[in-house]
């Protein structure tokens, strides 16, 4: 991710549509259902996956983001979930009938599309919650459902010093290019560049710890908004889940792939 | 008492075996404005971070309006005195301005509206009321100083401890920070380089180097000292260079 790219996720989030106004525990919740939802069809579901992309399609139109900004998202995610299915249809070879097509294709083949359904599927709904929740709403709708401190407590800092770390690794890269006449990174100098970034943040971490220290923190920040979980909230749960169950278990029922 | 802030033979060692700290006494009375100079790595930092027990020195003593600095007063003093970094970065972690000048409150137990009120006063004082949302990684860093002097000023301690308040400012920012310092009635012990700003604040002047305090007295009498500030790597504030 490059120090624009962490910007602009910031930046939607703090729009005003209707989903960006629900509590993020309930968005963090149905999101969860429907990755869980998409991830349990068996390895060949492909037809019985596609409805699902309504969802993600209705949340980018509720919430007012643009969907080319939605599959710029995904398109930078998708070289992880394509590697994992990458070498399924070398490896599985049986030959399969694919319907309504009449014509039989190696499972493989098959199995990889699904994994990259189910990738895009999946990273569409975590895209669509972080930008349309503030991280910091997201961590402490974490915190409030009773995830680890410690765990909650990392995320706000990574969130926090994410972007003085691009920043320094920037300035460092620039005095780099300054004064290296041109000649690309050598495997050296990124190994060193690194472990100087390694050793500023380790600095950086001290001092933050020294800092709060000083005001009385203990093991758990305190925050001083509120959550509401109104009835709105309850409703988008509760249609999240009705859409998710009612594909995942009467409508594709019956449906192989 | 006159005194809130006694310190007497203080020594402190790094684990890498460096003298930070050696046989640091002084004292400062209640009001008072001390101004701490001395060269980059002359310990001033260092003094800072132990009058607060966020490190502990080997030998001497701290004695914080009456309290001596041990683990188990280490609440009370904290409550006491309050530190404001070199590096605001450091001081602003959270994710609105709001919820780094309520950090200290909440964790000290005092939310609801007292936080509140306390919260945006403090910000109202430094003119920072209308950024309270904002994420502080996202303003200047005028602002950032003034943001991390009002999550120290939000808990009210007796004694404030700045360590390099003008370091990295613009004319202009520095200026307002010194009007903001000036009109605090707080206890006020000033670490740094900028020998015009403690010139225009201290009522008096410690000089250190290498750990020691090494001169002490009235700023316009020490810091108009050619040979003295030369010898600990500084140099006469040229409003006093102007004067002679």
């Amino acid at each position: 991710m490059s120090y624009h790219d962490a910007h602009i996720l910031d930046q939607y989030a703090y729009q005003a549509s209707v989903v960006h106004r629900l509590d993020p525990r309930a968005k963090i919740i149905a999101i969860l259902f429907f990755v869980i939802t998409v991830v349990s069809f068996p390895k060949y579901a492909l037809i019985s996956l596609l409805p699902f992309a309504l969802y993600p399609l209705v949340l980018v139109i509720l919430s007012g983001l643009s969907l080319r900004f939605l599959l710029r998202q995904v398109l930078i995610a998708s070289p992880f979930f394509i590697l994992v299915g990458l070498f399924n249809p070398f490896l599985d070879r049986t030959m399969i009938d694919v319907p309504f097509l009449g014509v039989q294709v190696r499972a493989g083949i098959i199995s990889f599309a699904s994994i990259v359904l189910r990738g895009f599927l999946c990273v569409s709904g975590a895209v669509l919650l972080v930008s349309s929740s503030s991280f910091p709403r997201l961590v402490e709708a974490l915190q409030a459902l009773h995830l680890p401190k410690a765990f909650t407590v990392q995320l706000m800092f990574l969130y926090r010093y994410l972007f003085l770390l691009i920043e320094e690794a920037k300035r460092m890269s620039q005095a780099r290019r300054l004064r290296s006449g041109g000649a690309k990174n050598s495997f050296n100098s990124t190994v060193s560049m690194l472990s100087v970034l390694l050793m500023r943040t380790l600095d950086r971490a001290g001092a933050i710890w020294l800092a709060m220290k000083a005001r009385g923190f203990q093991d758990e920040i305190k925050t001083a908004r509120k959550m509401k979980y109104g009835f709105r909230d309850f409703i988008f749960l509760l249609l999240s889940i009705i859409f998710c169950l009612g594909l995942r278990l009467i409508i594709f029922e019956e449906i192989k792939f | 008492m006159s005194e809130i802030v006694q310190v007497e033979n203080l020594n402190y060692i790094y684990p890498d075996g460096s003298k930070a700290l050696e046989g640091v006494s002084f004292r400062v009375n209640y009001g008072e404005c001390l101004g701490i100079v001395g060269a980059s790595g002359a310990g001033k930092s260092t003094l800072g971070l132990c009058l607060l027990g966020l490190l502990s020195a080997q030998s001497g003593r701290i004695i914080i309006d009456g309290l001596e600095l041990k683990k188990e007063t280490l609440k009370q003093v904290r409550e006491k005195i309050g530190l404001v970094f070199q590096n605001p970065d450091d001081q602003l972690f959270m994710p609105t301005l709001f919820d780094d000048v309520a950090f200290g409150l909440l964790q000290n137990g005092i939310d609801g509206e007292e936080m509140e009120h306390r919260v945006i006063d403090a910000l109202k004082e430094r003119g920072l009321d209308k950024l309270a949302h904002k994420f502080p990684g996202h303003i200047s860093f005028g602002q950032k100083r003034l943001a991390s002097l009002a999550t120290v000023l939000v808990m009210k301690p007796e004694i404030l401890v700045l360590d390099e308040p003008s370091a990295n400012l613009d004319p202009r920012s520095r200026t307002n920070l010194i009007k903001h310092l000036k009109a605090l009635k707080n206890t006020r012990l000033i670490l740094s380089h900028d020998l015009e700003m403690i010139l225009s604040l201290a009522h008096r002047v410690l000089v250190m180097r290498e750990g020691k305090i090494v001169a002490e007295g009235e700023p316009h009498e020490i810091l108009a000292q050619k040979d003295l500030m030369e010898e600990n790597g500084l140099e006469v504030p040229i409003s006093l260079r102007l004067r002679a």
